[in-house]
């Protein structure tokens, strides 16, 4: 899963790396991959080859295990929400800033705002999927309702998403 | 546990400044002038300090030392707050020999980072606070593009209310009792009665925290000056004594990350103070339990071990003294006795920590709490700067 775009090497076109930082996203060596999955609508987690463990926010080195084969994976895209705030301006409605814990692992935490769910409807505990917001012209994560899947319709989060060599 | 550092330790003057919205001073003069106050309570001059330790946020070192003209420091830390990081920070290296004589100081000034309305009309304070700013790559790559990590403290209130059925009524008796206490202390900004139904009132920012439950910002400075007990004899009658001091952090330090409600360093500081102290709770007189949110309080009281989880509205509840209008804790003792950072200013612990002082020294006029030997201070909010300190009067 790891891309085959050499941080170390120079380029004459902008990279995606190029495009994140210059609209303020500072990437770094271990989020480099989230927001170029980001880019493509896909939510990429860290998670250690040798224990398995996901490790959000990414690092280089497994907190559990010590080990430092890790590798961004695809997750499912559902969740449940732990908390939230509504963050209000006057004249206003409360904006929701949540907290939501992907299934994969037990505190697997991402902040995120919930999209399609009124706030009066919002509860702790509550299944969420992954959809797409827009954060200067860049795909972030944020979570809605659960969609009804159809046989054969594959999941939101991997809709979108670019052929992956 | 090893405590050695008991009673060798002491706070032998204490200096601050007007709390204010408006001070006209810069943070670094606010550092200075609380500084000087502080040696010439404790009766030192410039020759005799020889340690500086305080958040380089508001002051470096190197500005209070020039400010001052102290012409020798041979010791100088600078840690970031709540002010309860800076003491420590002072008393250890007293207690090691880095220096014999530190000033420990903390001051707050309010910018737009801090107070919505700093910026709407004065251009020296419509600039980012260094010190409320989250400058981390994890900040920025993660939390701003989801607008903000400010959620922290009230998804955490809004957990503990679901967790446990509490009802916004138990967060207004922690901020009903800090501003009665200001109420009668001259140096408190906020000082008109708070109702509960003000309380409920209170404009909704991060939902369900309003501005009731959030500290008030100010300029204000606070410094102490830390010296060995021994040298403290020779001083004064009246000097203060540090106890022990704890810090509790755990693996999910960072904001957002915690399992459960109880998965925060309040817990550990609480836990190692009882194995370091031979104080307990009702030896104390004083108790100093950190508001920069009601929830923090709340959260405070149970980790200490005052009751349960979710419990402390109902305690706080059952310990109030209506006619008084604030909590009486173990028989008598008061709770944030100086107004706390939700209504004597948000000074992040230094306000708690000078009134401790000021209270153990016998010299708070007519605040003062009849007889207060000891003092407890749990200073920090619940992730990753949860501490406490336990001082005593020296006679």
């Amino acid at each position: 899963m790891r891309s085959t775009e050499s941080a170390h090497e120079p380029s004459a076109t902008p990279t995606p790396s190029a495009a994140l930082v210059s609209i303020g996203i500072p990437i770094d060596y271990d989020s480099r991959q989230y927001w170029e999955g980001c880019l493509e609508r896909r939510l990429l987690v860290t998670r250690c080859d040798q224990c398995g463990f996901w490790i959000h926010f990414p690092r280089h080195i497994c907190p559990k295990c010590w080990g430092e084969r890790v590798t961004p994976q695809e997750v499912s895209g559902q969740a449940t929400l732990f908390s939230f705030v509504l963050y209000v301006q006057p004249g206003g409605d409360g904006y929701p800033v949540a907290l939501v814990d992907l299934v994969e692992q037990e505190g697997l935490r991402l902040p995120c705002t919930v999209t399609d769910v009124p706030s009066s409807e919002l509860v702790i505990g509550m299944p969420l999927e992954l959809t797409w917001n827009e954060w200067r012209g860049v795909p972030v994560p944020a979570f809605g309702p659960v969609q009804q899947r159809r046989s054969g319709q594959t999941s939101r989060a991997s809709q979108g998403a670019a052929p992956h060599a | 546990m090893r405590n050695p550092v008991r009673d060798q330790v002491a706070i032998v003057g204490v200096g601050t400044t007007e709390y204010s919205r408006n001070s006209g001073k810069t943070r670094g003069g606010l550092v200075v002038e609380a500084c000087r106050n502080a040696l010439v309570d404790a009766g030192l001059r410039a020759e005799d300090v020889d340690g500086l330790c305080g958040s380089a946020f508001q002051a470096s070192p190197q500005y209070v030392q020039q400010g001052l003209g102290l012409p020798a420091i041979r010791w100088w830390s600078t840690p970031p707050f709540p002010f309860s990081l800076v003491l420590t920070d002072a008393v250890n290296a007293v207690f090691s020999g880095a220096c014999d004589v530190a000033v420990a100081y903390h001051s707050q000034f309010r910018t737009a980072a801090t107070s919505g309305s700093a910026g709407a009309t004065d251009p020296v304070r419509a600039v980012p606070d260094p010190g409320r700013t989250r400058d981390s790559h994890a900040h920025r790559q993660y939390f701003e593009p989801q607008r903000g990590l400010q959620g922290s403290y009230a998804g955490y209130m809004r957990r503990y209310m679901h967790t446990y059925g509490v009802s916004r009524e138990a967060f207004g008796l922690v901020a009903i009792n800090s501003r009665a206490h200001a109420t009668r202390n001259p140096h408190a900004c906020l000082r008109q009665p708070l109702s509960m139904e003000d309380y409920l009132a209170g404009r909704m920012v991060r939902d369900p925290m309003s501005l009731m439950d959030m500290d008030y910002a100010i300029d204000g400075g606070d410094a102490l000056v830390v010296t060995t007990a021994e040298r403290a004899q020779d001083m004064s009658d009246r000097y203060v004594l540090i106890d022990a001091m704890t810090y509790g952090q755990r693996e999910s330090a960072e904001e957002d990350r915690y399992t459960s409600l109880d998965d925060i360093g309040q817990t550990i500081a609480a836990d190692v103070l009882w194995r370091k102290t031979d104080l307990r709770l009702p030896d104390f007189d004083l108790f100093y339990l950190y508001d920069g949110f009601t929830v923090i309080t709340l959260k405070w009281l149970e980790s200490l071990g005052f009751c349960g989880v979710g419990e402390a509205g109902a305690f706080l509840a059952d310990n109030w003294d209506s006619v008084r209008g604030e909590a009486r804790l173990l028989g008598d003792a008061p709770l944030n006795a100086n107004g706390g950072n939700l209504s004597e200013g948000a000074m992040q612990g230094s306000g708690h920590f000078r009134d401790a002082v000021v209270q153990l020294r016998g010299s708070a006029g007519d605040r003062q709490v009849p007889g207060a030997r000891a003092a407890i201070l749990a200073i920090g909010g619940l992730f990753t700067n949860s501490t406490i300190v336990t001082l005593r009067a020296s006679s």
